[in-house]
């Protein structure tokens, strides 16, 4: 069975009610994410700027045929899909953040490392180690601002996924940005 | 902090972003805890730092690359820069390609667009190399719809393109902004698919065609932009990447729009396989399928596919189909409706295949919407609904540009019969709307150019001159003369004049010009009566207005047999001029040059021509000793050697055995082509060499593309490409140029037969016979070949009293008659007339050339394949020009599935 017709198929278990349906849809997201970020990178030359939503449309188109338009499962899609970016955006800027002090964890090839810059890199593992406290005090919100942030979702998609109002995600979303503005830059 | 307290500063602070800023100072205070309100406070203090900053919708737009190759900024450039020998003036425009700039050629002191790469791009070498290639191709475009890329250079690390400066409007403020009608939009979209033809033609794809790519210049013409450059910003194909599960995700990726900053599918014209990311399977018909989205755009105003989000546009360009044209405008045609549904087929297979057969189809809509005045009803409904619901653009219901041969009520009974028989128009209804297309396609798609405003005329008929003196050895001079003129007028491709087969129908007959006009489609009429007296000649001409009969122009001339090379090169100008066609200089010494200028040689060729055209026995025999007398007279006169080729060429199918044609068809052929290489002609003879005697498909195919473009505006080279593209088994691309030649020569039995035997050899039996029939009607004196082909259609369909019937009506035919009859028996069952016919043919080869195919006809009948494949080893022996059919034709079919036939087959050179 090729990817696609296994996510399209994951994805409707998901929707009727499969929870083991998710943790397979997982890895198989953020395997094409992650492929395609790599390739991404092998084409491009420096200076751009790698639009993760865009990558996580074009991963969406690649791996869901679905002829009819399914909010659910797309919002679903795109739930996971940020979820697999935020990996794996962090686990480029971590390691290029421990190379860079010379640490070794695990070799990564250059243009995964060039996917998060020098100089975001720092910021990225910063801002995940935010999102990470944000979460042990309220998980939806730290989901919130996934979606957004690393998905690209709009306030009415986020809600379609998180089943809440848009209300409550934009005041989430306000909060949270609040708090991590907060965590990140302390001085100002 | 625990969550539980957390939740609690989270109510809080709700509550306190509600309140106008000064009265939160009380909510705060009404805080007793120390720990929640500092946190409170710091965070509304956060809260208002983070509004300040980006909008948070940019926040999720990205994350910065590291800058590997230092500044990846795109230069600006202040007036005065001197980039190689372009001066910039000012800033045109910024796209995501870039920055354009208006630029002097300080070479040529011309105006030009200087396309400026952003370093990024320029620096991928890999990319850049593949983009010069793309983009040389596309320079190599000359076209009028194209705009002309100059010149790819670089100076001081800038990478840059100079590109033809257009001054006008973008084809998207056409639609939308400015008060444009429906023909008008269709005009500039039909000149549009006229460009991409010629783009598609040499092997370049748009792949990026857009209203914002399309530009209209002030004299009313569409140019395409950016040919070539959307490949700069696709991601290349992956080489070898041996690395994925999948193979389809790996060898796709659409990340093209991302890497620009703009987003990936704005422009909302792109097709499902770009939509998706696959970019092999991207080609031609990716750009039919945009310019659908365009075509739509048009008439509607609104974007087939546009929705709230970029995704929900996209999924919509994958899976759903777009709404009925209708739904925007209820008056809409719905042939229009048809085209634009053909155009957006998800499956590119099930497109339109070439935009050539767009174009044809666009023509023919606006031809039939003029004809029954159905651009009123379009823009009248377009008005309406603009006037209630304020969208956009109107059309102004303008009739600027409305042929003066619009509507007149046989226009309106050709196309209400069209409705009613859709598929079985008659051939005189057929033919009658075709002419009207030619005039349509070029009349109005060339109406531009002349620059002279809604008066000047761009269609004309020149009538067989009447020979007055009545003797029929001076009639070649009457028809010699008018076919030149024809020549002369056709090289302009301005003018659309009506082809000799056409226009010779009328000969002999009494005709009123605005008759006249009206069957062919043209605005104009030219008549000519010649008196020849010893050495005196006196032509007297009239120029008439075919929409109401008036008089345009009148002229006598009287010369001398002597002065006749300069004739009508004379005529042909003050023609043109009283047609108030402006030609540029090149046009004008194009029409005046006189092939020879020699008056007796002239005559002889006139002669020759004359009997070439007869199609009487021994037509091509006597042809041949007049082009031969005038090469004696004037040994250097090159369109004399073409016809001669021509004249030999032809003669294998009758009397001579090939190798004899070739020998005196080569030397004649390659002659003309030394003194002068631009005579279509000869390169139609060195077609035919190439094919009937070298097998050497592609050159003949090149010779007829060459004749094409040497004249575009004759029939012949397309009916001969697309007959030789029907042998080679591609019935789609034959059946387009087929089509062509039948819109620039609609009553030519020759075209319309073609056309049958390209249903025939594609097994579309019926329609096949549908075809011959319309032809028979239209004229019910045709034999020959048509008869033939009818009968052995009839064949296929097992209606073999029929068959025979037909095939004997076939008349004189020669050898090759007898032998389809022969056939005919054998298939039919009666094998002894079959046996009978072969005795006939093999006593008479005592006496003549038999051509040996004949009889492997009559034994692949029988059944008798051994006899049959002897037979065709005979006739591969003497090449024989019959051999060509084998590919197609099914009266072979019975040979096919034995191993010896693909093994013959490929001996004989035939395409597999």
């Amino acid at each position: 069975m090729s990817a696609s017709h296994s996510v399209t198929k994951l994805l409707e278990q998901w929707n009727s009610g499969d929870a083991e349906a998710l943790d397979k849809l997982m890895p198989l997201i953020y395997e094409e994410l992650r492929k395609m970020a790599r390739r991404y990178m092998r084409q491009q030359n420096s200076g751009h700027t790698l639009q993760t939503t865009a990558l996580i449309h074009e991963a969406y188109l690649r791996m869901v045929k679905l002829k009819e338009k399914h909010f659910e499962n797309r919002a679903h899609f795109f739930g996971v899909a940020a979820q697999a970016m935020r990996h794996i955006l962090v686990d480029y800027a971590r390691q290029r953040h421990t190379a860079k002090r010379g640490g070794g964890v695990r070799p990564i090839s250059l243009e995964e490392a060039a996917i998060v810059s020098q100089e975001r890199a720092a910021e990225l593992v910063a801002f995940d180690e935010a999102l990470k406290e944000l979460e042990a005090l309220s998980t939806r919100q730290s989901r919130v601002v996934e979606l957004r942030y690393f998905g690209g979702l709009s306030i009415e998609e986020t809600a379609k996924v998180l089943s809440v109002s848009p209300e409550t995600v934009m005041r989430d979303w306000n909060m949270a940005k609040s708090w991590l503005h907060r965590a990140l830059k302390p001085g100002e | 902090m625990t969550p539980r307290q957390y939740e609690e500063l989270t109510g809080l602070f709700h509550a306190a972003v509600d309140l106008p800023p000064n009265e939160r100072g009380i909510l705060l205070d009404s805080v007793a805890d120390d720990e929640l309100r500092r946190e409170l406070k710091s965070l509304l203090l956060a809260q208002e730092k983070a509004q300040t900053k980006k909008p948070p919708d940019d926040i999720a737009a990205g994350l910065y690359l590291a800058n590997r190759n230092g500044d990846a900024a795109v230069p600006s450039l202040t007036p005065q820069t001197r980039l190689d020998h372009y001066e910039i003036l000012s800033l045109l425009g910024k796209g995501g390609m870039g920055e354009v700039y208006l630029a002097e050629d300080t070479r040529l002191h011309r105006n030009i667009a200087l396309k400026i790469l952003p370093a990024v791009v320029a620096s991928n070498q890999d990319r850049m190399r593949r983009f010069e290639q793309e983009a040389q191709a596309a320079a190599a475009l000359n076209h009028p719809h194209i705009a002309h890329i100059y010149e790819i250079g670089e100076s001081g690390g800038t990478h840059f393109i100079a590109i033809e400066h257009i001054d006008g409007d973008t084809l998207r403020a056409k639609i939308h902004r400015e008060k444009v009608s429906l023909e008008k939009l269709l005009k500039y979209l039909t000149q549009v698919a006229e460009g991409l033809n010629k783009a598609h033609a040499a092997g370049v794809v748009h792949r990026d065609l857009k209203p914002d790519n399309i530009m209209i210049t002030r004299d009313d013409y569409a140019k395409i932009l950016d040919f070539g450059l959307a490949k700069l910003i696709e991601p290349q194909t992956p080489v070898g990447s041996a690395s994925g599960a999948s193979g389809e995700a790996e060898d796709t990726i659409t990340m093209h729009e991302s890497m620009t900053g703009t987003v990936m599918g704005t422009s909302g014209y792109m097709s499902p396989e770009q939509a998706q990311g696959r970019v092999r399977e991207i080609d031609q018909r990716s750009d039919i399928f945009s310019f659908g989205c365009i075509l739509f755009e048009a008439v509607t105003k609104h974007k087939p596919f546009a929705d709230e989000s970029l995704i929900e546009s996209l999924h919509k360009v994958i899976y759903e189909a777009a709404p009925p044209i209708k739904e925007f405008n209820p008056a809409a045609p719905s042939d229009l409706e048809r085209i634009v549904r053909r155009c957006l087929e998800k499956d590119r297979k099930n497109r339109y295949q070439t935009i050539k057969e767009v174009a044809i189809d666009l023509t023919k809509l606006r031809r039939d919407l003029e004809g029954a005045a159905g651009f009123n009803i379009v823009t009248a409904s377009l008005r309406n609904r603009e006037s209630s619901n304020q969208l956009g653009a109107a059309s102004t219901g303008n009739t600027e540009d409305a042929s003066t041969t619009a509507p007149t009520s046989n226009a309106k009974y050709m196309f209400t019969r069209i409705q009613r028989h859709k598929f079985s128009a008659l051939l005189v209804v057929a033919a009658l709307i075709a002419v009207t297309v030619a005039v349509a396609y070029f009349g109005s798609t060339r109406r531009s150019a002349s620059g002279s405003g809604a008066s000047s005329i761009l269609s004309i008929a020149v009538l067989p001159f009447v020979n007055e003196s009545g003797n029929p050895d001076t009639e070649y001079l009457s028809d010699g003369i008018t076919d030149s003129l024809i020549n002369n007028l056709s090289q302009l491709p301005k003018l659309t004049v009506m082809s000799r087969n056409s226009v010779f129908r009328y000969k002999g007959k009494q005709q009123d010009a605005r008759a006249v006009g009206r069957d062919l489609g043209v605005q104009a009429v030219l008549t000519g009566r010649l008196a020849q007296h010893g050495d005196d000649l006196a032509i007297r001409l009239e120029l008439v207005n075919a929409s109401d009969n008036s008089h345009i122009w009148g002229a006598q001339y009287n010369r001398k047999l002597s002065d006749l090379t300069a004739l009508s090169g004379d005529i042909s100008q003050a023609v043109t001029d009283n047609l108030r066609l402006k030609l540029s200089g090149a046009e004008k010494q194009q029409l005046t040059k006189r092939s020879t200028n020699n008056p007796d040689a002239y005559q002889a060729y006139l002669k020759g021509v004359y009997h070439s055209a007869s199609f009487a026995p021994g037509g091509f025999e006597k042809a041949i000793e007049y082009f031969k007398r005038a090469i004696a007279i004037e040994p250097n006169y090159a369109q004399a050697y073409a016809g001669l080729a021509n004249a030999y060429a032809e003669l294998p199918f009758t009397d001579l055995p090939p190798q004899e044609a070739s020998l005196k068809a080569r030397p004649a052929a390659a002659r003309a082509l030394e003194l002068d290489e631009t005579i279509a002609e000869a390169h139609l003879a060195q077609a035919i060499i190439k094919l009937y005697y070298d097998r050497d498909w592609p050159a003949a195919e090149r010779e007829c593309r060459r004749a094409i473009e040497l004249n575009p505006g004759d029939a012949l080279p397309y009916q001969y490409y697309g007959w030789q593209l029907g042998l080679m088994g591609r019935f789609d691309e034959s059946l387009t140029e087929l089509k062509r030649a039948e819109i620039l020569d609609p009553l030519s039995i020759n075209v319309n037969v073609a056309i049958g035997s390209n249903y025939y050899w594609s097994g579309q039996y019926d329609r096949a016979v549908e075809q011959y029939q319309k032809v028979i009607e239209f004229d019910p004196k045709v034999g020959g070949l048509l008869r033939l082909n009818l009968g052995e259609t009839y064949l296929q369909q097992h209606k073999f009293p029929e068959a025979i019937a037909e095939i004997k009506e076939a008349g004189q035919f020669g050898v090759i008659q007898t032998a389809t009859l022969g056939y005919a028996y054998a298939v039919s069952g009666n094998r002894a007339e079959a046996q009978k016919v072969l005795a006939q043919l093999q006593a008479l080869s005592s006496q003549k050339y038999v051509p040996p195919f004949t009889s492997a006809l009559i034994y692949a009948g029988l059944g008798d394949k051994d006899r049959a494949f002897a037979w065709l080893e005979k006739a591969n022996t003497e090449r024989s020009v019959w051999l060509l059919w084998l590919k197609v034709d099914p009266k072979f079919d019975s040979l096919r599935s034995d191993p010896r036939f693909a093994e013959f087959m490929h001996r004989v050179g035939l395409p597999q």
